[in-house]
């Protein structure tokens, strides 16, 4: 039996259980680069009106932050420019979560094994799921590149802007593929891979806003930004690419080869006998529960916090020298254009920051699922005390993650201007401001996993897109920008660049506790497992 | 306070599926009390209504004199639980599991858990995901055993335990028995049960069907006998309360019903008895008399939920 008896089987399998969520997720992504190829076309109807765009964007530091500079002010360049990156991310993300589902996650829940017995080899299960992750990407970039096609896009652009979303996403299934071999559990392995994509993708944005070509060079997302569709399309970008694709997969195999069937590499360790003196409550195991996810986070927001107050003064001198973002900042009241900066940098960070509150607050449901849940409510300990424990630490949680990315904002850029004390109390200030907007996400996802816990999930994470994809159709569909009344985001005041106001807060607050308050009266009615 | 569970009519259905049909359930203090039904029988279903995890649909269940689902909180200090399919948070080491579950019931003797978990042959300093099925049991069952609750609700609580194991916990559960706590064991070892088991509840599609000590029960259900007579066996074809027999010469074997062995005894006096093995029904029998209406009429139609 060779190492690879079964794949065909094993890929089936794949296909049968992903047929759903895979089209779904890679369709969407497809959907989303033609969706924003055809609207950017509308919004930017003449060559003069995306020459000004592209002078602008490419002088404003949040945007080559976030997604990069524009290389072509072409209908073709400017989508290419505007979707890319954020179409990468998350095909790349559909990419990793495929191939860990198809490889740890079944060696972790046993699933293997069953199939194991069976007539399947060695590299079987590695192999069907790196098969389909890749072929996935091929078939969404050849959808994108068909797609742009037929709004009259150029043949060769579509295809090589196909590729380049795709390719990211190769390199990401590959290195799914690698951490799958390392850790015990599929959560690490994700884990691991989505902090390497996330500081990846942070490199890129280092080197867009410092304007630095080798440190771009230490990104695969450097490298597909390179390939420039429908700006010179070059293919010779795929080249890296597929050399560390097959490097990744090579060591992937390797370690799969040397490694026992459920074990990893990195190896587990003894716990302690006894629990120390303080782990006797709900709220004690909530805690020991959720602390890691809450110390990663807390860290990478610092850690981000200080990369941008380090560019927040550059960044600042170039929004000066830019006459038309000067002008808005002045007219949203900011005397100072570094603050226009922290505002809209904390602004859209606090978005992600909920991702943050929405998982810990799903913790729950998490623990009902696995059974977890019954082993604490059959002994003396109410649903309200058991959902209360975690629901708070989320709270805590998410301030904590907040105050950190104020606090790295303060602390650095406050050392550049020589008032670290009066930086860090100010930008400390206005993330911790967003809070009750976080808090109002987090809120949502109590109240439906109250309601409908199987939909929990979904409903939660759509309502996030949903306020994200408003803010995408006020600047990219030019709708009016009072639609963003219904984003919770957008009640809390723009600190440090906007007024101080407390009756937002307040009422955020009160929509906060009302929603989560009706949340924990389903949860007391329902019910559990 | 002589019914420390004391359930009747229950229902509980899940959309379609009517997971428990009018279930009644008795169990009296200080008793341990076998719970027994093939998979999908509701025997889970019951466990976490008496858990206050689900809420039936109609009926009343009564646990330790308080409501399952209103006194929840209060109940829960006066009993433990083992599940039949336990998960452990992979993050905690199983001592530091049984030290939590312990705490929150309200403390547990250090002395006592060290005796069980050298008894159970565990290691408590291993995380959660690295336990085996049946080590994952042990940790729940430890720190079930551990505590000082008055009632222990076992849901299957040793399919993944070794033989050796399973003679520890029948030993434990012994001990448990002359401390005069009361047991709910829900299980599918039926040797386990016809060793620890004061009375017996047999339900099946969410009804209980048979009740009572296993000497009550066995009075139901048929002996079966072994003879060899010193002529020709009589013509017993047809004789009531006689089943499955076979006859060789002067040899038989059947079945016979508790009410017709006197009959039957007589019958074969007459003709002279050389020698005679008569056996009472083991529980495997009764079970599987139970159940096999399910395995052959009806089989299409049973509920296969447990939840």
């Amino acid at each position: 039996m060779s190492a690879l008896t079964g794949t065909g089987g094993l890929i089936r399998l794949i296909l049968r259980r992903d047929r759903v969520r895979a089209p779904v997720w890679f369709g969407l992504v497809a959907l989303l680069v033609i969706g924003v190829a055809a609207s950017v076309a509308g919004a930017y109807p003449t060559e003069e009106a995306r020459q000004v765009f592209l002078h602008t964007t490419n002088g404003d530091p949040t945007q080559l932050m976030m997604i990069g500079p524009i290389y072509d002010p072409s209908p073709g360049g400017l989508a290419a420019w505007r979707v890319r990156g954020q179409a990468a991310l998350l095909i790349a993300l559909a990419s990793l979560s495929l191939v860990i589902r198809g490889t740890r996650a079944e060696e972790e829940t046993g699933r293997a094994e069953l199939l194991g017995s069976t007539v399947v080899g060695r590299h079987a299960a590695l192999t069907a799921a790196l098969t389909v992750a890749f072929a996935a990407n091929l078939v969404t970039a050849l959808v994108v590149a068909l797609g742009l096609m037929s709004q009259g896009l150029p043949a060769r652009g579509s295809l090589v802007m196909g590729l380049s979303v795709a390719a990211a996403s190769w390199v990401f299934a590959a290195l799914a593929g690698l951490t799958a071999q390392l850790t015990k559990t599929a959560r690490t392995a994700t884990g691991i891979a989505v902090t390497a994509m996330g500081l990846l993708y942070a490199v890129r944005a280092v080197a867009d806003v410092g304007e630095s070509s080798w440190v771009s060079w230490l990104s695969p997302f450097g490298w597909t930004q390179r390939m420039r569709p429908f700006a010179g399309d070059h293919a010779w970008p795929l080249l890296p690419v597929i050399g560390l694709i097959l490097l990744l997969v090579a060591v992937a195999y390797r370690t799969s080869a040397r490694r026992d069937l459920g074990a990893g590499i990195l190896p587990p360790r003894l716990g302690p006998a006894h629990a120390t003196p303080g782990l006797r409550s709900s709220l004690a195991l909530a805690w020991r529960l959720q602390r890691g996810t809450l110390l990663a986070w807390a860290v990478a927001s610092t850690a981000f916090g200080a990369g941008l107050g380090g560019v927040a003064r550059s960044a600042a001198e170039q929004l000066n020298a830019s006459e038309a973002l000067r002008g808005l900042i002045e007219r949203m009241g900011g005397s100072r254009p570094v603050d226009g900066f922290f505002a809209f940098v904390i602004y859209l960070m606090s978005q992600v920051i909920t991702v943050y509150a929405i998982q810990a607050t799903l913790r729950l449901r998490a623990e009902e699922t696995s059974g977890r849940a019954d082993a604490v409510l059959a002994g003396p300990v109410g649903r309200l005390r058991w959902a209360g424990g975690h629901l708070a630490i989320t709270a805590a949680g998410s301030g904590i993650v907040l105050a950190g990315l104020g606090l790295g904002m303060g602390l650095v850029h406050g050392l550049s201007t020589g008032d670290p004390g009066g930086e860090i109390a100010r930008l400390l200030g206005a993330s911790l401001t967003r809070l009750p907007s976080v808090l109002v996400l987090a809120a949502i996802a109590a109240l439906v996993y109250g309601l409908l816990p199987r939909l929990a999930a979904i409903i939660a994470y759509t309502a996030l897109g949903l306020c994200l994809a408003l803010e995408f159709a006020v600047e990219l569909l030019r709708a009016d920008p009072s639609v963003l009344r219904v984003s919770p985001f957008a009640q809390t005041p723009g600190l440090p660049i906007a007024e101080f106001t407390v009756t937002p807060l307040v009422l955020l607050a009160a929509v906060a506790t009302g929603l989560t308050a009706a949340g924990l009266a389903a949860l007391y009615r329902r019910d559990l497992g | 306070m002589s019914n420390v569970i004391s359930v009747s009519g229950l229902v509980k259905t899940f959309g379609r599926t009517r997971a428990l049909d009018g279930l009644d359930l008795t169990v009296q203090a200080g008793e341990v009390h076998g719970f027994l039904g093939p998979n999908g029988a509701g025997k889970s279903t019951t466990i976490r209504i008496l858990l206050g995890l689900l809420r039936q649909d109609s009926g009343t269940a009564r646990l330790l004199d308080g409501d399952p689902w209103r006194d929840a909180t209060t109940l829960h200090r006066r009993l433990a639980y083992v599940p039949g399919d336990v998960t452990l948070w992979p993050t905690l080491s199983g001592g530091e599991t049984i030290d939590l579950l312990g705490r929150m019931r309200g403390g547990l003797s250090p002395q006592r858990r060290a005796e069980l978990l050298d008894r159970f042959e565990l290691d408590p300093r291993k995380k959660g995901r690295a336990y085996s099925k049946g080590n994952r049991q042990k940790v729940a069952l430890v720190a079930a055993l551990a505590s000082d609750a008055d009632l222990l609700i076992l849901d299957e609580p040793t399919s993944g335990l070794d033989p050796l194991m399973e003679t520890v916990f029948q030993e434990s559960i012994q001990e448990e028995r002359r401390k005069g706590r009361t047991v709910l064991l829900s299980s599918h070892i039926l040797a386990e049960v016809e060793a620890l088991c004061d009375r017996v509840s047999i339900i099946r599609r969410g009804r209980t069907v048979e009740t009572g000590t296993l000497a009550e029960l066995r009075h139901l259900t048929r002996t079966s006998i072994t003879a060899e007579l010193t002529g020709p066996v009589p013509p017993l074809t047809g004789t009531a309360g006689v089943h499955d027999l076979w006859t060789q010469g002067n040899r038989l074997r059947c079945q016979v019903d508790g009410d017709a062995l006197d009959t039957l005894l007589g019958e074969l006096v007459r003709v002279g008895v050389r020698s005679l093995v008569s056996r009472p029904p083991t529980l495997d029998e009764m079970f599987l008399r139970h159940y096999a209406d399910d395995l052959t009429g009806a089989a299409g139609e049973r509920a296969v939920v447990r939840r």
